[in-house]
């Protein structure tokens, strides 16, 4: 009988769960995780089996990430964000050639992971503890923008540029937004300078790190082509996204349980 | 361990009688003792008194100064503070000080390793010495200041004995290591002292029966950077909870310094000053540059211990030890010996973030050691 195991990645905006036999991705889902990780858990996991066409008994192993990783009752282990997002990225590398470097946005961290050739972390970076330059940066702004976060993409596409937001800090730049609109600068100038804003601070982390191609761009945020374009500019280089960026660190976490699984642990 | 709880437990009791507050490893407490004084390290954890010391401080300022000024508020209960100038915080804390309160400052040559930094530093510690006789209309004798060496010396030989039990598989946890280090700042000597020896001998009882803690296998994790003092315990509790091997810790309020002794040529005055002023100076503190000698301490630290990766503390504002991460980091890439470095503060807000980096950063020493 075939094996299928499941990863549930409990972040701390969006919850996402992924199933897979090894191969294929059987289901997935993706819903906002609100105040209660286990419930968000459990939503996420009866989404995906119906989307894979399963029963909770016919999945093999549950592995859990993110945040909410440690509170989840029905995980068999758990292992960090990090781990899990190397390993879903080293899968898409299979089919989009190998992974150098992931840059992931998340709700509220930005990561950076350097990977060896053999899909193993060589090392990583994430932000520090405040919310500056992550998603949750681009949903506050959106909101003060009178936009949602999928919109700021299009919208900064159309700008003409020359804008620069100055604050790091989401709070400030808030008030920095604010005060750009009340001066009648474009909603699309600022959503641009916005993007502008997170891709040096992403940047600089990247750099730190160090960049090897090809540089994986995942998360949420990867989306956003605003976001994506700002990040190749700052970058210089080309970055690959598989088509559902959001559900990585699920799928890897799916497949990491199955290897567990298999190895006995 | 249970006479270290319990000191920890009493560690913000300041000394009855005559008593010198001091701030970092730079001052040889030998000279406090010497003069019949206790040497009370006043460094603090404490995350609430952050707060009242923003009345007097920026709120950006480095918290361990920050905590330290709100726990001893502007009068700390010392017949003397003793306080290098090592970074702004304890320059600028001395400062504040200095309107209430008897205070010495030291000046710490921030060149540490040319002859005029050398002369300079003696200077210093004889000037240190007369401040103490003058405070306490005593004269600091030979004969005093040798018993004192020698009762330091005996501590910090035991400390390197603990320390040398670290090579191999662990019989102590690293919290408790670090925990019986900061506590030889606030116990006797001889109470530190017996407690300490029934570590050793329990330590070698296990070592030759091969009873290395099973817990403690994971990857051999060396702790460098800021100070962390109690009660801010999370970043060692978070390290071992998360499956690293605590192996060692080097950091001023641990092991950093701790197993290194004064040896005089003689027992003249002179003779020991130059002995104290020359290992002080060794303090291996980011405040002075350049890395070299810090550098050459934790490289041998990683082979003599087999240290898998280097997880590096690093307090909010505090400069010297967010630029050392850096300076680490591009030494550490010819070493192939990972580094993971943290920035926080007292505060418990970062916690899970932290051991989310924690476990990623032991994880990945995991996979290298699989392959």
């Amino acid at each position: 009988m075939a094996l299928y195991s499941a990863g549930i990645d409990i972040g701390s905006t969006y919850t996402k769960c992924a199933i897979t036999d090894g191969e294929n991705i059987l289901g997935h889902s993706t819903l906002q995780t609100g105040a209660g990780a286990q419930k968000a858990a459990d939503t996420a996991m009866s989404e995906a089996l119906a989307m894979a066409g399963l029963d909770r008994e016919q999945i093999g192993a549950v592995l859990t990430t993110g945040y909410g990783r440690r509170i989840i009752k029905e995980a068999d282990s758990n292992i960090s964000e990090i781990s899990a997002n190397a390993r879903g990225a080293a899968w898409f590398g299979k089919e989009l050639g190998t992974i150098g470097t992931i840059i992931d946005i998340g709700g509220q961290d930005t990561k950076v992971i350097a990977l060896k050739e053999d899909g193993a972390v060589r090392d990583f970076l994430m932000n520090d503890k405040c919310a500056a330059g992550t998603g949750r940066f681009l949903e506050v702004i959106a909101r003060s923008l009178g936009a949602t976060i999928d919109d700021l993409g299009e919208m900064s596409l159309r700008a003409k540029g020359g804008i620069d937001i100055s604050a790091t800090c989401t709070v400030f730049a808030r008030s920095e937004v604010a005060s750009m609109l009340s001066k009648g600068i474009e909603p699309e100038e600022i959503a641009h300078a916005l993007h502008r804003a997170i891709a040096k601070r992403s940047g600089v982390m990247a750099r730190k790190v160090g960049l090897r191609e090809q540089v994986f761009f995942d998360g949420g945020p990867a989306r956003n082509i605003g976001m994506r374009k700002a990040l190749e500019s700052e970058l210089g280089m080309k970055l690959v996204s598989p088509d559902k960026p959001q559900i990585v660190t699920a799928i890897g976490a799916s497949l990491l349980a199955r290897e567990r699984k298999e190895g006995g642990q | 361990m249970s006479p270290f709880y319990t000191a920890a437990k009493h560690m913000l009791r300041t000394p009855d009688g005559p008593s010198v507050g001091y701030m970092c490893e730079f001052v040889p407490v030998e000279l406090i003792v010497a003069v019949g004084a206790t040497p009370y390290r006043m460094c603090t954890g404490l995350q609430e008194t952050t707060f009242s010391a923003e009345e007097y401080l920026p709120q950006t300022f480095c918290p361990l100064i920050k905590s330290t000024m709100g726990a001893y508020g502007e009068k700390p209960p010392f017949d003397l503070v003793v306080i290098p100038a090592t970074c702004d915080g304890r320059k600028h804390l001395g400062e504040l000080y200095s309107d209430d309160v008897n205070v010495h400052m030291m000046d710490v040559p921030i060149t540490g390793e040319t002859v005029h930094a050398r002369m300079l530093w003696m200077k210093e510690v004889q000037r240190l010495r007369k401040a103490l006789q003058s405070t306490f209309d005593k004269k600091i004798t030979a004969k005093g200041l040798k018993r004192a060496i020698l009762e330091e010396n005996g501590r910090r030989e035991l400390m390197a004995q603990l320390l040398e039990q670290r090579k191999g598989d662990l019989t102590l946890s690293g919290s408790d290591l670090m925990l019986v280090a900061l506590m030889s700042r606030y116990m006797d000597v001889d109470r530190w002292s017996k407690a300490v020896n029934v570590l050793i001998a329990s330590g070698s009882k296990r070592k030759t029966r091969k009873e290395g803690r099973t817990d403690r296998s994971g990857p051999r994790i060396l702790l460098t950077g800021a100070p962390v003092i109690l009660p801010n315990w999370k970043i060692p509790l978070l390290i071992e909870e998360s499956g690293g091997a605590l192996v060692l810790d080097s950091l001023c309020s641990g092991t950093r310094t701790m197993w290194q002794t004064a040896e005089p040529s003689g027992w003249s005055i002179q003779e020991m000053m130059i002995a104290m002023a020359d290992r002080q100076m060794m303090s291996l503190c980011p405040c002075q540059i350049p890395f070299d000698a810090a550098w050459a301490r934790i490289r041998t630290v990683i082979e003599d211990f087999q240290i898998d990766g280097i997880i590096h503390h690093v307090l909010q504002s505090c400069h010297p030890f967010g630029v050392e991460a850096t300076l680490m980091r591009r030494r550490m890439e010819e070493l192939d010996v990972p580094l993971l470095s943290l920035e926080t503060d007292y505060s418990q807000e970062d916690v899970e973030q932290l051991r989310t980096r924690i476990e990623a950063f032991i994880e990945m020493l995991e996979g290298r050691s699989n392959r």
